[in-house]
């Protein structure tokens, strides 16, 4: 039989047979994705925020009356000004369709269609929003993307709820706090317990919660090795962040990887979490979540950190 | 270095192993440039926290096979047929590709899960921690797929006869 080192050898020979043509644009395609990527997820944010904020459907959908009225929030693609021409098809009306319903339509238009699901409490399947916007002259070879919802889970949309403007306020002070950490006036608790997962790591005196090094907590943590620092992820974030009241009991529907649960302490507390706006991403490697324990005076009791896995 | 650089110098250093790695695991080469380039730029968006990884390697790899896991659901995925000489090989010692060329069509006959470790394993040189990570399933899983699939590398024909080993 063979040996590791004979294996190690012939595979060694199968891959010197396999010739690799050179990539010199992979760099620019990542910048590109990550830019695209973006754009996509204020297309979803933007659907979850009315679906979330306002309780409401966004405008529906009878391709025949003409176009819905465009989400609060969202920009206009310049080519929506521009006038259908015998060489351009006009974006339907879809928010409402069942996803099959509405790429048969795209399709009988000869558009292409991408999908994105976002988290919402409509029906799974059904269409939130449409980018470019209904209306929008495009040409027959254009990709039409379909935001569609996704499944939220049970008891879900019970919870989810607008943000308290007194946890806004306390998100917004924590994220200012975590780009440049001092001794201001945050308010923390006399005791901060620092989560990692699913356990408690340790605690900071309110004093220590100036110092950033005091935030590094050691790993390891899944496959991480650490430190870990809240405060490095939430002043790093670069697209976004999706913030809401205690999201950190349940999976996120676009990294469905995320363990259990948080730790006691943390689960029973009232929890504000902070999330990358990321959206779709299979891996999960994008994915982190910092959760922020608040007590009833609104002072901060803990801080949690979770990372998503690939 | 700041990140572009940092990971521009990763992709040039290891692309073509990951791209090979790919087509060992039953990729076209155009799957496995395609699907090389996805896990390349998955881990681009997140390139300081692959940096950080315990072993960043071992987490390419892992998005690596996601994401070749990614394509197969999306396309029904065919496999290089076992007879027909693929038309990438390099053109170089007529033996020393023959020679690969056995290993590749033997690979192809085992079962994934066998291809699988025995590829993560002896060609892009990872522990059986690292692979049982990237498979997701317990190390001494990797370790007894890992004898099983040398037994069934060893005891195919062809390579039975590159190390004499063949009984008659």
């Amino acid at each position: 039989m063979l040996t590791e080192d004979q294996a190690r050898a012939l595979l060694g020979e199968a891959g010197d047979t396999i010739s690799v043509a050179p990539e010199p644009t992979l760099l620019e395609r990542a910048r590109r994705a990550r830019r695209g990527r973006r754009l996509i997820t204020l297309s979803a944010a933007a659907a979850v925020a009315t679906v979330v904020a306002g309780g409401t459907a966004i405008g529906v959908s009878d391709p025949s009356t003409g176009p819905a009225p465009a989400a609060p929030g969202r920009s206009t693609p310049a080519a929506s000004t521009k006038p259908p021409t015998s060489r351009t098809v006009t974006v339907p009306a879809l928010e409402g369709l069942e996803e099959q319903v509405a790429t048969a339509r795209l399709q009988e238009l000869g558009l292409r269609v991408s999908y994105f699901v976002g988290d919402s409490c409509e029906p799974p399947g059904s269409v939130m929003s449409v980018d470019p916007e209904p209306g929008t002259a495009v040409t027959p070879d254009s990709t039409v993307e379909l935001v569609v919802s996704g499944s939220a889970g049970p008891g879900t949309c019970e919870e989810q709820r607008v943000l308290h403007a007194r946890d806004q306020m306390i998100v917004d002070r924590f994220v200012a706090f975590a780009k440049a950490p001092s001794a201001t006036t945050e308010p923390f608790a006399p005791r901060v317990a620092l989560g990692l997962g699913d356990s408690v790591r340790g605690f900071l005196s309110e004093r220590e919660t100036a110092d950033p090094a005091a935030w590094e907590l050691p790993g390891p943590y899944g496959q991480w090795t650490g430190p870990f620092s809240a405060l490095e992820y939430l002043a790093e974030a670069e697209d976004g962040l999706d913030v809401g009241n205690n999201l950190a009991t349940r999976a996120r529907i676009v990294c469905a990887t995320r363990p259990a649960g948080p730790p006691p302490r943390f689960r029973e507390a009232h929890l504000i979490s902070i999330q990358p706006d990321s959206g779709e991403d299979a891996s999960c490697l994008d994915w982190w979540s910092v959760d922020l324990a608040v007590d009833d005076a609104g002072r901060i009791t803990g801080v949690l950190l979770t990372l998503g896995d690939p | 270095m700041d990140r572009d650089e940092d990971f521009a110098e990763y992709v040039a250093a290891r692309r073509p192993t990951l791209v090979r790695t790919a087509v060992l695991l039953g990729c076209t080469i155009h799957e496995a440039e395609d699907v090389t380039q996805t896990a390349l730029v998955r881990c681009y968006r997140s390139w300081s926290r692959v940096r950080r990884a315990d072993a960043p390697d071992a987490y390419v790899y892992r998005v690596l096979v996601n994401a070749l896991h990614d394509m197969r659901g999306r396309r029904s995925h065919s496999e290089i047929p076992s007879d027909e000489l693929p038309s990438e090989m390099v053109a170089g010692h007529a033996d020393d590709v023959t020679r690969g060329h056995v290993v590749r069509r033997a690979l192809l006959s085992l079962t994934e899960q066998h291809r699988a470790v025995l590829v993560l394993r002896f060609f892009a040189d990872l522990g059986e921690r690292q692979v049982a990570e990237i498979l997701r399933v317990p190390p001494g899983t990797v370790k007894s797929r890992t004898a099983r699939a040398l037994a069934a590398l060893s005891a195919h024909e062809d390579v039975a006869d590159l190390h004499g080993e063949r009984r008659i």
